[in-house]
């Protein structure tokens, strides 16, 4: 089921929602958490009922061995050992389901026998809380993890609007907010910023993200020796995938909040206006933040991190960045753009350090930021061709055809495709279809640059005149916006991080 | 004050209904006229087929869709065709009625394009009826439920729909009077075209044989027509089907479906006659081959392309705008009339002894060589729809 979906806003949540509130008054918090547990393992089995067992059996044996671990009663090594058993078993998971095919495949390339695809169906959402326990457990055999009851749990783990897309959620985060007594109360300030992040969430992924889906799809879908397209097409539908991605998981990361919020659990933010960012580290502190810190505390540290020596800590860097790449797709396209990121990173510390060490400064600070901004985009921006494109040769053939600069305007054939999509049927028919593109993709750029993102415009503290505020003029523009929203729900496009 | 609109809205789309998904009233002036339905039948037929258990039901292409009337049947009937199916696509059109308790009969209407293997634009259509048919593709998350809640949901609130609500409401009058082209829909999924007043049908016979000479059995972008591909099989779909008919014990009846003279004329330039006799020989070994598999009688397999009777039919002079055909549309698309005649047969051989025949392996090669010579007196007798037509060809190929 998707969150923009007829089922999910018309069926499902308001069921959900109304049983909560209801449960809520009732004096054992048991039953509200029971509720959102059967909700969140209705949602997860709307996609494939099956895997609801294999949901379940991942839960229970990540709990036992989380409850083991924090036993004081139990040895070190033996803890140790059973920590590792815990890892491998979590692990070994993600890579039956989601690698066994990618290597499989590679192994036969390489021996050069005949491959039979293994017909193996990813479950939804592995990758997510696979991490998410792993975590759990790591912090378990720390010493710090609190309080643990297996519904509690159960509920940390499958709670649907962060179960199959992120964020990556801390048990530090929601685990005693759980336990949180206080909670089970009717919180109307969190009802509306609940519905206002999902509201604007909704319509960032239907409206824009999926508008701009129309313009990169065509060519994406393509091989690019088919000749069919020029470079100002290329260089076009790489744009629109780039700010697609951005829409896309912005719209996710929005209501997934807002639904946590409507449901007083206050999932992290995941996602901090990216393209804003100033160097590639910059970046990563603002895209798919909480798989950063997962990478950054459970693999980066445990590595070394920064602690032994340059060489090493851009090893670890590399590592890192490939594994997170991976992490993302069974497909080797995702390990080049883990592998360009890595670099990217690479080359950034260095630099910093280059500039701290030789104490270099810039006569214009502005100029400085707009040029780090720009070429930032940019190396993002290229990062995505491999992200998207079907295979490693295809990225680089587009890449090719970019730099060819054999069209400055788009091809009729690519203008032909673009016949029923919402941008050309939106803006004004004496409009050409080059103009409408153009312009649209220039709004949406400065969109990303210069406007306040959603966490900033729902949660200021400082409550600026034009910020939102739960009163009657904020209602109508979100209610516009969610009427908006439905109106176009007609084509459901799933969210791209959706396939992780 | 979000519900408000959207209430009114779905109010007004479910009185409009303009892919009759919703039993609304019908109100002349107003949704009388499904102008925009066509290419949505795709998506809707499914759910219209779900109100019916039919005792009998007819697959095929649009040919059906608008010549063959259930109403004629003696039996509660639906008709399945969809525009544009591909053989595959009827074997999976028939899983979603095959476990209907009282269905007893099949027609299966064949056409020569619906064997081409060679990938076309219609397969992002196949996909969408796919997954809504009982049995078919089902994706992830897109459970028939899910389907089912999303398109009605769809049809009420989408601003597609909307749109597609305020269009039918503008084009009610100019369907009325004929200025625009007009199909009626039924709810037994027969449809019936009828031609704009200002359009003279050898027009709309050239356009047709223009764009099957360009695109119909040539599409992009292999541009060839082919009976076995790496993904697609033809005959092979095709002796699937008979099997699963043979074994649910169905009466069946295979029909070719009629074309105008002209366009087997038509077919021929295009350099297919060859290949239309091979596929008719495979119809005939392969009907035959799956009887004696499951030792029981071969299904009577009617052909009606052949240059006799209705499909003889004069068209109108160019220019002739007034004049209507009785028996068809276009060289393909054939009227209710006609597939009346069709349907009648099919229960009463002796009804119109001189139109369609029934191929078996005894017969094949005296009906062929019969269809080939009268074609050919066709060809000879009318000299001017053969320099028509290898004008059209000309122009296509680039010869």
């Amino acid at each position: 089921m998707l969150f923009n979906s007829f089922e999910f806003l018309f069926l499902f949540l308001p069921v959900t929602l109304v049983i909560y509130t209801l449960l809520c008054r009732l004096r054992n918090p048991v039953w509200p958490l029971a509720w959102l547990l059967f909700a969140s393992l209705l949602f997860y089995g709307w996609w494939h009922p099956a895997y609801v067992a294999l949901l379940l059996i991942s839960i229970g044996i990540n709990f036992f061995v989380g409850q083991v671990l924090r036993s004081q009663g139990v040895a070190r090594a033996q803890r140790k050992r059973l920590l590792v058993a815990g890892i491998i078993f979590n692990l070994g998971l993600l890579a039956w389901f989601k690698y066994a095919d990618l290597l499989a495949q590679s192994f036969s390339r390489i021996s050069g026998t005949e491959f039979d695809s293994l017909g193996i169906v990813l479950p939804l959402a592995i990758s997510f809380f696979t991490f998410q326990q792993i975590a759990y457990l790591v912090d378990a055999y720390r010493g710090r993890v609190k309080h643990a009851d297996l519904m509690r749990y159960s509920v940390f783990v499958a709670f649907f609007p962060q179960l199959i897309a992120g964020p990556i959620v801390h048990h530090s985060e929601m685990l005693p907010r759980l336990n949180d007594a206080s909670r089970n109360r009717f919180d109307p300030q969190g009802m509306a910023e609940g519905v206002s992040f999902f509201a604007i969430g909704l319509c960032k992924k239907v409206v824009v993200a999926d508008s701009l889906a129309q313009l990169a799809n065509p060519v994406f879908s393509q091989a690019v020796s088919s000749g069919t397209f020029n470079s100002a097409d290329y260089t076009i539908a790489l744009l629109a995938f780039s700010l697609q991605i951005y829409f896309d998981f912005s719209a996710y990361s929005d209501m997934a909040i807002g639904l946590g919020r409507m449901f007083s659990v206050q999932l992290p933010i995941n996602f901090n206006s990216p393209y804003k960012a100033v160097n590639i580290i910059d970046f990563w502190r603002r895209w798919h933040m909480t798989l950063s810190r997962f990478l950054k505390e459970y693999l980066y540290i445990p590595l070394g991190g920064n602690r032994k020596g340059s060489a090493r800590r851009y090893l670890n860097l590399m590592i890192t960045m490939l594994l997170g790449g991976l992490w993302h797709g069974a497909q080797w396209q995702f390990v080049v753009w883990g592998l360009l990121h890595g670099i990217y990173l690479t080359i950034a510390h260095g630099f910093h350090y280059i500039c701290t060490k030789q104490r270099l400064s810039f006569q214009s600070p502005r100029l400085r930021r707009i040029l780090a901004q720009v070429l930032t985009l940019l190396a993002v921006v290229i990062s995505w061709l491999f992200f998207r494109a079907t295979s490693i040769s295809e990225a680089w053939a587009m890449l090719g055809r970019i730099l060819s600069f054999d069209g400055f305007t788009l091809s009729a054939a690519y203008q032909s495709t673009l016949v029923g999509s919402n941008i050309v049927q939106v803006l004004p028919a004496r409009l050409s279809t080059e103009l409408a593109v153009f312009s649209s993709l220039l709004l949406l750029v400065v969109w990303v640059l210069k406007l306040p993102n959603s966490q900033q415009l729902v949660l200021n503290p400082e409550q600026q005149s034009r910020q939102w505020r739960p009163n009657k003029a904020w209602a109508t523009a979100i209610a516009c916006l969610f009427v908006l929203s439905v109106l176009n729900l007609g084509q459901i496009n799933e969210f791209i991080y959706f396939q992780f | 004050m979000v519900l408000l609109p959207l209430i009114s809205l779905a109010a007004v789309n479910w009185l409009m209904n303009p892919l009759m998904l919703f039993n609304s009233p019908v109100i002349d002036g107003l949704n009388k006229y499904k102008t925009q339905l066509f290419f949505a039948l795709h998506v809707v037929k499914p759910y219209w087929a779900r109100e019916y258990d039919p005792q009998a039901v007819i697959l095929g292409s649009s040919r059906a869709g608008n010549g063959m009337d259930p109403a004629m049947l003696d039996a509660t009937a639906f008709n399945y065709a969809i525009p544009g199916a591909r053989i595959d696509l009827l074997s999976r059109i028939y899983g979603d009625v095959r476990d209907g308790q009282a269905l007893e009969k099949v027609i299966l209407t064949l056409d020569f394009f619906a064997f081409n293997a060679s990938p076309s634009a219609i397969t992002l259509r196949d996909q969408a009826i796919n997954m809504r048919l009982r049995g078919g593709d089902v994706r992830p998350g897109a459970n028939l439920f899910s389907l089912t809640f999303n398109d009605h949901f769809n049809a009420l609130l989408s601003w597609q729909n909307t749109r597609n609500s305020l269009r039918t409401w503008r084009y009610q009058e100019a369907a009325a009077t004929g200025e625009i082209g007009l199909i009626e829909y039924h709810r037994n999924g027969h449809w019936q075209q009828t031609l704009p007043r200002g359009r003279a049908q050898r027009e709309n016979f050239r356009a047709i044989e223009r764009e099957y000479m360009q695109t119909g059995w040539f599409p992009p972008p292999l541009k060839t027509y082919t009976f076995e591909s790496p993904e697609f099989a033809a005959f092979d779909e095709l002796e699937s089907l008979l099997r699963t008919l043979h074994a649910d014990r169905r009466e069946v009846f295979l029909v070719i479906s009629p074309l105008h003279a002209r366009f087997m004329l038509a077919m021929e330039l295009a350099g297919l006659g060859e290949e239309f006799v091979f596929w008719k020989r495979e119809l005939v070994r392969i009907n035959a081959q799956v009887a004696n598999f499951y030792d029981s009688a071969a299904y009577p397999l009617w052909d009606f392309a052949i240059a006799t009777g209705p499909n003889l039919e004069e068209v109108p002079a160019a220019g002739d705008r007034a004049t209507r055909m009785e028996y068809f549309l276009d060289g393909q698309h054939y009227t209710t009339a006609l597939g009346s005649i069709i349907l009648k047969r099919l229960d009463e051989p002796a009804l119109m002894p001189g139109f369609g025949w029934q191929l078996s392996t005894d017969s094949l090669d005296s009906r062929l060589r019969e269809a080939e010579s009268l074609l050919t007196a066709y060809r000879i007798s009318h000299p001017a729809d053969m320099q028509e037509l290898s004008q059209t060809w000309r122009t296509v190929s680039g010869n």
